[in-house]
């Protein structure tokens, strides 16, 4: 295959996936300038490493790689704990980030901004679980190719964010929000 | 079962990873336990809400051509070779596939592109009524449009789209944050269900009652194949 076809091969095959790959880093990093270099990282490494792709389940495995470059960059940012320390982590209470509303936001109920406010403020393991879940629709087992854990530990940390938003969002608030 | 059993299963239900068996079993202690039919409603809620609000944040205008500038090779090339070449290429692969393949290859290009150019639907309507008779006129053929809310799955639209070089009806679905297109087309002969995944893209196939249809949609696998045999079931 020649270089030029190789990039029309790589498009053909990835580009249709570009939006949850897009969703995914966004939700990561969340910044939009960092997420474009994240996934330029992400598609430069994925175009490396296309040769040995199969072409079976394309959006996961750029979903993997996409996730990875994330998590290289949260680290560098200091911002991707090595290890879970129990202590530090449940008794953390991360304060809500209150920035400036665009017009669109202005129009959303308050139910609908504290969710997405919560969500944003969940610890990276469990907001890229839960957004693989809830906005990509992956099952346990996809979810757990694409972050490389067992679908146990997939399991735990779906089960720990939904308590943590439980805990922070209230019944109430909730059921509002839903209806 | 006991509500100790109960509640690790009440989120595998929730997210369709339960066994059939296993779902009656909660069910029925949900329906008599009011403290698990509570934390069950809350994670429904939890689930409800995410799907509805969280952002699901859309590439900025040129991502595509900024990511993939880097990869390309630098020396210039005849602008006019490659997309030739591409179509013949194409042609070659299409003749050689077996009936159907070529056209749900089709349709998944097409539900991709429905996607990126913010170009899904021409008529917006949860009302099947007023989705059918937008395609009159427009496909050779009456569109069978049919809402599926009940079934998670609701009516958002429909778009002309063109598929083996032939005007197709996309009927377009929406669950959660998801998009799914049900191309429809003129075709003579039935043919049963069948499934072929498309660079990542479930696409279900069949043909009844003189109509082709192919079902696109990237919803996790269980409930794809519950909707498509749905679909397929209520279309005769």
């Amino acid at each position: 295959m020649t270089e030029a076809a190789k990039v029309d091969a790589f498009q053909r095959a990835l580009v249709p996936h570009m939006r949850a790959a897009w969703n995914l880093a966004r939700w990561l990093v969340r910044d939009s300038a960092d997420a474009e270099d994240v996934l330029q990282e992400a598609y430069v490494r994925a175009f490396r490493h296309f040769d040995s792709f199969r072409g079976e389940r394309a959006r996961g495995w750029l979903l993997s790689i996409v996730r990875n470059a994330c998590w290289s960059f949260l680290s560098r940012k200091g911002e991707a704990p090595e290890l879970f320390d129990e202590e530090r982590d449940t008794a953390a209470v991360v304060p809500l980030q209150l920035t400036p509303e665009p017009e669109a936001q202005l129009v959303r109920s308050d139910q609908a901004r504290r969710i997405q406010e919560e969500v944003e403020a969940l610890r990276p393991e469990f907001r890229e679980t839960f957004v693989l879940r809830e906005l990509e629709g992956l099952s346990y087992k996809e979810i757990a190719e694409v972050t490389a854990v067992p679908v146990g530990t997939v399991m735990s940390r779906l089960s720990r964010a939904r308590r943590e938003l439980q805990a922070r969002l209230g019944d109430v608030a909730l059921k509002a929000s839903a209806s | 079962m006991t509500c100790a059993e109960t509640m690790p299963l009440l989120e595998l239900e929730l997210d369709g990873e339960l066994d059939a068996r296993s779902v009656l079993e909660v069910r029925e202690h949900v329906s008599r336990c009011p403290a698990c039919a509570r934390q069950a409603g809350s994670l429904r809620a939890l689930s409800d809400a995410a799907r509805a609000h969280l952002t699901f944040y859309e590439p900025p205008p040129g991502l595509e051509r900024r990511l993939l500038r880097p990869l390309r090779p630098r020396r210039p090339r005849l602008a006019w070779a490659a997309p030739a070449l591409a179509a013949t290429v194409a042609i070659a692969v299409f003749a050689a596939m077996p009936r159907g393949d070529g056209l749900m290859d089709q349709a998944a290009t097409a539900h991709a592109r429905s996607l990126q150019l913010d170009h899904a639907i021409d008529v917006v309507s949860t009302d099947q009524h007023t989705v059918k008779p937008w395609f009159d006129g427009k496909v050779g053929f009456a569109v069978p449009v049919r809402d599926y809310s009940a079934e998670g799955f609701t009516l958002a639209g429909g778009r002309l789209d063109y598929l083996e070089g032939r005007p197709a009806a996309a009927v377009v679905y929406r669950r959660g944050k998801h998009v799914l297109n049900l191309f429809v087309l003129d075709d003579g002969r039935d043919a049963p269900l069948r499934r072929k995944d498309v660079r990542g893209f479930s696409c279900w196939c069949w043909a009844s009652g003189g109509l082709q249809y192919v079902l696109v949609g990237d919803v996790a696998e269980p409930e794809m194949a519950a909707i498509a045999r749905r679909m397929a079931e209520s279309h005769p």
